[in-house]
C-alpha cells in the first residue's frame, strides 16, 4: 500500500475516536476549544529557560487520555509527527547559547540545551492538547465553536471544506500512484522527474472540482454564509470543565506548584 | 401549472477556448413530463443543464423557467424552483454531515429553523435515508451518497428536478432503487444520462443532443429504436431493445 493510503487511514482513524461516547466527548466543544486555547496560552507564556514549571501542565493530557478512552500509542505516534519542527527550531540553540546554567557533578548543563528541552516539552504539551481536543471532538463542531468565537467567515470555510475533501484528495492521489506504480518497471517511472506533471494533475483536478464545488454551493442558493444547524448549547457540565480546568491552569502559572516541588525535592535530598 | 415549465430558445453557448458546445437548442418541457437528455460524450448534455439553473447564462438565446426569463435578476428564484443533482455526490455533499448538508438549501433560503428541519426529516424520509442523519458525509457509501445528494435538493422543495447522471457509481440493485425512487417523485423531471434503459424506465420523451444541436426530439420508445438515429449521434440501442444475444443473433 502506498504511504499516502496508509496516511489516510491514520487520519480516518483520529477521525473516527472522534465519534466515541465518553464523559470528554460529550463535553460541549466550545468548553473544549477554550480549554485548550487558554492551556497552549499559559504554557508558551513561561521564559525561555523554564522546564520544572511546565511539568504540573502533563496533568490534563494525562487525565484527558484515560478519560476519553484513547489509545495513548496512536496519539504518541502522531504527537512525535511533529517532533521534527521543533528539533529544527531549536537544534542550534545548544550552540548558540553556551552559558552554563545547571551542574550536575562534572557536567555543566548549558542554558542552550535547557531551552532546548523547554521548547521541546512545550511542543509536546500543545501538540498533546490540540490532537487530544481533535480526537474528542467531531471537527466541524470544533470549526462551529471557532466561528462562534468570531474567527473570520472564509477562514472557518476553508477548514471545513479542507477536512471534507482532505480524504477525496488523498484518494486522488493514491490513484494516481497506484496508475503509476503499475506501469513503472524496475525503478523507472519513479524518478522524481515525474512527479513534477503528477503534482500538476492533481492541482488541476482539485481546481476542477473546486469549479464544482461552487456550482453545487450556487444552486443552494449560497452567499457564503456558514449556517450553523442547532447548536448544542453550554451545560452546567460545560461550564464546569472549563471554570475547573482553567482554574487549575492559573494554579500551575503562579509560583505555588514550584515551591512545592522544591520543598519536596529538599524533603529527599535532606 | 404553468409556472413548471422549462423552455429553452434558440440557445448557443461558446466557451472562451473556442468550442462551441451549444449551437442553437430550443425545446419546451410542461409540467409534471420525464425528459431525458441523451448524446455523446462532449455533445452538450452538461453545459445545457448548466444553463437550467443558471450556473450559465445564455450568450444568445433564451432559457425561460415558467414565466421567467434567467437573468442576473430571477437567478435566486429560479435556483429555488430548478433543483439539480450533480453527477459526483462528493461535489454536492460538501458539508461535514448528512444533516448540515441537507439544512444547507434550506437555511440559504432565510426559513427559521424549526422549518429548516422538518423539511430536513421530510427529505431523508422521501430518499429512506433517516437513519443516516447524523452521520459524517465523507463516511457513507456511494449509494447512500447519492440519497442524500438527491434529498440535499428535495429539501428546497423545487417544482422541478435536474439530475445529472444519477446512475454513476451504483451497483445494479442501488441503480434499480434508485430508478423506482425517482419514478415516485412527481416532479418535471429533466434526466441527462448515457444509461438509456434508465432513460426508457423513467422518461416518456426524450431529446438527443449532436455536436451541440438537437437531432431528435419525440417518444422514447420511438426514438430509442431508431438504429440510423442513435448510430448518427453515437449512441446504441438501450440492451433490453438489443433482442437475445444468443438465440436472436442478428435479427434486431
Amino acid at each position: 500500500m502506498s504511504i499516502f493510503s496508509s496516511d489516510l487511514l491514520d487520519f480516518g482513524i483520529l477521525d473516527l475516536l472522534a465519534q466515541k461516547d465518553t464523559v470528554i466527548h460529550r463535553i460541549n466543544a466550545m468548553a473544549k476549544l477554550l480549554t485548550t486555547l487558554i492551556f497552549i496560552i499559559l504554557v508558551t507564556s513561561y521564559n525561555r529557560y523554564a522546564i520544572l514549571p511546565l511539568m504540573p501542565y502533563f496533568v490534563f493530557p494525562v487525565v484527558l487520555l484515560v478519560l476519553a478512552d484513547l489509545p495513548p500509542r496512536l496519539i504518541l505516534q502522531k504527537v512525535l509527527l511533529a517532533a521534527p519542527f521543533t528539533l529544527f527550531v531549536g537544534i542550534l540553540n545548544p550552540f548558540f547559547d553556551t552559558t552554563p546554567m545547571l551542574q550536575l557533578g562534572t557536567i555543566y548543563i548549558t542554558g542552550g540545551f535547557v531551552s532546548f528541552l523547554s521548547i521541546f516539552l512545550r511542543m509536546l504539551l500543545c501538540v498533546t492538547a490540540t490532537l487530544l481536543l481533535i480526537a474528542t471532538t467531531p471537527f466541524h463542531e470544533i470549526c462551529h465553536s471557532l466561528r462562534r468565537l468570531g474567527i473570520p467567515k472564509p477562514f472557518v470555510a476553508q477548514l471545513m471544506l479542507l477536512h471534507r475533501y482532505l480524504f477525496i484528495i488523498a484518494q486522488e492521489t493514491s490513484r494516481l500512484l497506484q496508475a503509476r506504480d503499475l506501469r513503472s518497471f524496475e525503478g523507472r517511472g519513479k524518478e522524481l522527474l515525474y512527479y513534477i506533471p503528477m503534482v500538476g494533475q492533481l492541482l488541476l483536478r482539485s481546481l476542477n472540482r473546486a469549479q464544482r464545488l461552487h456550482a453545487a454551493m450556487l444552486s443552494r442558493g449560497s452567499t457564503g454564509e456558514i449556517h450553523i444547524l442547532n447548536p448544542a448549547p453550554m451545560g452546567h457540565t460545560d461550564i464546569a470543565f472549563l471554570i475547573g480546568w482553567s482554574s487549575v491552569f492559573f494554579i500551575f502559572r503562579t509560583d505555588i506548584p514550584t515551591h512545592l516541588l522544591q520543598k519536596i525535592g529538599a524533603l529527599f535530598l535532606r | 401549472m404553468s409556472h413548471h415549465i422549462v423552455e429553452v430558445k434558440n440557445l448557443y453557448y461558446r466557451y472562451t477556448d473556442g468550442t462551441t458546445a451549444l449551437n442553437g437548442v430550443s425545446f419546451r418541457i410542461t409540467h409534471g413530463e420525464s425528459v431525458a437528455i441523451v448524446g455523446a460524450n462532449g455533445a452538450g448534455k452538461s453545459t445545457m443543464l448548466m444553463h437550467l439553473n443558471g450556473y450559465l447564462t445564455p450568450q444568445t438565446g433564451e432559457v425561460r423557467i415558467g414565466d421567467m426569463p434567467l437573468t442576473r435578476q430571477t437567478i435566486s428564484h429560479i435556483r429555488r424552483t430548478v433543483g439539480m443533482v450533480f453527477q459526483d455526490p462528493d461535489d454536492q455533499l460538501f458539508m461535514p454531515t448528512v444533516e448540515e448538508d441537507v439544512a444547507f438549501g434550506p437555511l440559504n433560503l432565510g426559513l427559521p429553523l424549526e422549518d429548516v428541519n422538518t423539511r430536513v426529516d421530510q427529505a431523508l424520509k422521501q430518499v429512506e435515508a433517516l437513519h443516516l442523519k447524523k452521520r459524517l458525509s465523507h463516511r457513507l457509501s456511494g449509494g447512500e451518497k447519492r440519497r442524500v445528494a438527491i434529498a440535499s435538493v428535495l429539501a428546497m422543495e423545487p417544482d422541478i428536478l435536474v439530475l445529472d447522471e444519477p446512475g454513476t457509481g451504483l451497483d445494479p440493485h442501488g441503480r434499480r432503487l434508485l430508478i423506482e425512487l425517482l419514478a415516485s417523485f412527481r416532479h418535471t423531471k429533466i434526466l441527462a444520462t448515457h444509461d438509456l434503459d434508465m432513460a426508457m424506465d423513467l422518461c416518456e420523451r426524450t431529446i438527443v443532443l449532436h455536436n451541440g444541436q438537437i437531432a431528435a426530439d419525440g417518444p422514447t420508445q420511438k426514438i430509442l429504436r431508431d438504429d440510423e438515429l442513435l448510430q448518427k449521434s453515437h449512441l446504441e440501442r438501450p440492451l433490453r431493445l438489443q433482442g437475445c444475444p444468443i438465440c436472436n443473433r442478428g435479427n434486431t
